[in-house]
């Protein structure tokens, strides 16, 4: 007799069952994987022409728009929001939240963003940036397009 | 009975709506905990959290039924803000926004698909939750469109963490249906 049949056989359950799921999960969760790959590629598609521009936006206006510098030069925008001024930095290295009113800082830690379609948002402040293609109203061979 | 009904006592509740009441408490306290474990851990990414406490919400709707799923998920997020110190701040009306969606996904696919998985169910929630967040933010807070642009990587996140959530679940709902036979 062996150790199997000297035990009743139970039919426990592992974690790991659990986590491999059923056919129908893993079909639902390669479409949603397409899903949002589609349209991560969309929003790269559409951004992805034109000078790297930083937008500044408070709410639905538009406070500041700056071409990414090549050079060493660093642009400090104030942006005046919802509950008081954010300082952000517009440099070679990309956007980055210098300081921020927020209490919890989320903006400030996002750290530097480069690329196109990066975005920044303060939500406590409605302050963001935004990084995309520089579009025909906002004259990049201007230095700062503000209001 | 009689005696009851003279001295205008209500009748006493039964045993089992007794124990619902005792299992949902518990869940809902599980739920802050979780709600409030999340909020002290470093965080993943700005916006992003693991969603812990849906285990729970997903739990009361399997155990307990839609009503009280929902009303887990409300209590949770406005109990937990209260403890982490972010009540009436745009974090609680964001968290707010997010475990509402979820929960009537949650709510409205069980009630539509029955037989539908946990883990079907909390991807399809977790999907929903940051859904939700996101609009919530465009519509009150950023207002611009261009926010959505942070939207798929974010979802990607939420897939894993709703796979993971919902095999949590699935777990341990299993267990428990094993300690209850």
């Amino acid at each position: 007799m062996t150790s199997e049949n000297n035990h009743p056989k139970t039919d426990t359950v592992s974690f790991r069952q659990c986590l491999k799921g059923t056919w129908t999960d893993r079909i639902l969760l390669i479409a949603l994987l397409v899903g949002i790959a589609l349209l991560w590629f969309q929003i790269e598609k559409t951004l992805s022409h034109g000078l790297p521009t930083a937008y500044v936006y408070h709410g639905k206006t538009l406070l500041a728009s700056y071409p990414l510098p090549n050079d060493d030069k660093v642009i400090h925008v104030a942006a005046e929001g919802e509950i008081g001024v954010s300082d952000i930095e517009i440099s070679k290295h990309g956007i980055h939240f210098v300081s921020s009113p927020c209490t919890t800082h989320y903006c400030m830690l996002s750290g530097h963003k480069k690329h196109t379609g990066s975005v920044i948002a303060c939500v406590p402040n409605h302050i963001m940036v935004v990084i995309r293609g520089a579009s025909d109203e906002a004259q990049p061979h201007f230095d700062a397009v503000t209001e | 009975m009689s005696e009851n009904v003279k001295r205008n006592i209500p009748p006493r509740p039964s045993l089992k709506s007794l124990e619902d009441k005792a299992v949902w408490l518990s869940f809902v306290l599980l739920a802050i905990g979780l709600h409030v474990f999340e909020a002290t851990l470093p965080s993943l990414g700005p916006w992003f959290k693991l969603g812990l406490a849906n285990i729970m919400t997903l739990l009361a709707l399997v155990m307990l039924g839609a009503r009280a799923a929902f009303m887990l998920a409300i209590a949770r997020v406005v109990i937990g803000s209260i403890f982490i110190g972010t009540l009436f701040t745009p974090t609680f009306f964001i968290s707010l926004a997010g475990a509402l969606t979820a929960a009537t996904v949650l709510v409205v696919l069980y009630k539509m698909f029955p037989r539908m998985s946990l883990i079907s169910l909390s991807l399809l929630a977790a999907v929903a939750h940051m859904s939700g967040q996101f609009i919530t933010v465009e519509t009150w807070f950023i207002q611009q469109p261009e926010v959505y642009y942070l939207l798929p990587p974010l979802l990607l996140l939420s897939c894993i963490s709703g796979w993971i959530n919902g095999a949590i679940s699935s777990y341990i709902w299993q267990r428990l249906k094993k300690e209850r036979l």
